[in-house]
């Protein structure tokens, strides 16, 4: 096959040029999350053909994620997407080295996995992981393309890449600290896939640009996009290192817990694997399980399910005191907690399972 | 002058662009937005004057433009 082939409508544009296909080539990216913004983000990357790209997700492929997930298909449904998407990515370009990491990506390993990589993309879902790989670029100095998604909107931007002035912001600049109130993500309020896919594209087409150094990248800056009346914003962001503190070392760092300091109420007990296996013995604690209905893996003990999104009007026919709630990874349980707390549980004892089921699989 | 609210907050706006007036500075502004919308008292947003985010109070011209920015979570 020849490569200059593969290349060659991009090659021939006189700004990007071989040159820039060479930039590519030698580049090293990683990509966090394989979802619906990681997914069009992988695709577009890899078809580009960047050199070395990493991929972490602890996640299976669901029905559900197919709208927006279009790096997977149906046949691939209960399997590892870190597996599928190297399977597909190698039969998109074999050119491309595709490193997967098939674990949540947390301040323990962040830091060794993060330092390979010239360019970092947020394709999370959860303000605890966007919070930890903020920190984590800003203390390795490495870009961070940020993208995030509500219903029609979407917002992207460079941060922790010094613009002309020498400024470099980073997510805390932006938000310095984790929102105080419920904030929906996609699994919950929903989102079109398309929207997805042009937030990811964009994020790609930011790597690109930093990394040939072609045209005008949103560094410092923050674009939101809306889908539905095609308008776009454009906002400088701004320094605001007074107001947060950010972990300035690796010790401090892997010292943080992230989903604590990003959980609105901090009333609830988050347990970790062995605490909620040693529960699981217990008398009178109800298990509920707040995963949508199709979620694999399906879990073997005796629990009841109450899928998030229909919790706030279900959770009234709970009776028990001593409740736990899990999910995928941690984070709709907690969110199923906040809402019990909400409605006047105070009384209650509630946890929440640390890391999701996907913890308790070793 | 003109607010342009974002993501979730146009729920509580129930439109993108309002208009108010007489507001010397950013304080004055959350006060009178707070009074006429309470549900934002509940919101965590961050505010851009003029396209460019600002931390601090700072007087606004009559013909400011004002963005309320909530952070977005989705992927």
């Amino acid at each position: 096959m020849n490569e200059n082939e593969r290349y060659q409508r991009q090659v021939s544009l006189k700004e990007f040029g071989e040159k820039g296909q060479q930039k590519l080539r030698k580049a090293k990216v990683f990509i966090a999350g394989a979802g619906g913004l990681g997914c069009p983000a992988l695709l577009y990357l890899a078809a580009s053909g960047v050199g070395c790209i990493g991929i972490a997700d602890d996640d299976f492929v669901s029905l559900n994620n197919l709208h927006r997930q279009v790096l997977f298909s149906t046949e691939d449904i209960g399997k590892p997407k870190v597996v599928v998407a190297k399977k597909k990515i190698n039969q998109l370009n074999p050119d491309v080295n595709i490193v997967g990491y098939q674990q949540r990506l947390t301040n323990l390993n962040a830091l060794n996995i993060l330092k390979e990589y010239d360019v970092i993309i947020d394709g999370t879902d959860n303000f605890p992981v966007k919070y930890m790989l903020n920190d984590a670029c800003f203390l390795l100095d490495k870009p961070l393309i940020y993208g995030a998604v509500s219903k029609f909107e979407g917002q992207v931007g460079i941060l922790n890449v010094a613009d002309e002035k020498k400024i470099k912001c980073n997510y805390r600049d932006l938000f310095p600290h984790p929102p105080t109130e419920q904030i929906l993500n996609c699994s919950e309020e929903g989102v079109l896939g398309t929207l997805t896919g042009i937030i990811g594209a964009m994020q790609a087409n930011e790597t690109i640009k930093l990394l040939t150094g072609i045209g005008v990248p949103l560094i410092n800056q923050l674009l939101i996009c809306n889908s539905l009346n095609n308008q776009s914003y454009t906002i400088e962001i701004t320094e605001n290192k007074k107001a947060y503190h950010s972990p300035l070392d690796e010790q401090e760092f892997i010292k943080m817990d992230y989903d604590w300091l990003c959980l609105p109420n901090k009333n609830i007990q988050v347990i970790n694997a062995t605490e909620f296996r040693k529960m699981l013995i217990e008398k009178d604690t109800l298990f509920i399980d707040v995963r949508e209905n199709d979620e694999q893996p399906v879990v073997s003990f005796n629990h009841e399910k109450i899928p998030l999104s229909q919790f706030e009007n279900e959770m009234k026919n709970i009776n028990q005191n001593r409740i736990v709630l899990f999910c995928q990874t941690g984070k709709r349980s907690l969110q199923a907690a906040q809402m019990l707390l909400k409605d006047g549980a105070k009384s209650k004892n509630i946890y929440s399972l640390k890391d999701g089921i996907l913890s308790l699989e070793d | 002058m003109y607010i342009k609210a974002f993501g979730q907050l146009t729920d509580i706006f129930k439109k993108e662009i309002i208009s108010i007036e007489g507001v010397k500075d950013i304080n004055e502004l959350k006060e009178k937005l707070i009074k006429s919308f309470p549900a934002l008292s509940q919101k965590s947003f961050v505010i851009a004057v003029n396209k460019q985010i600002i931390h601090n109070n700072v007087l606004l011209n009559e013909d400011a433009e004002v963005a309320l920015l909530p952070p977005f979570s989705g992927g």
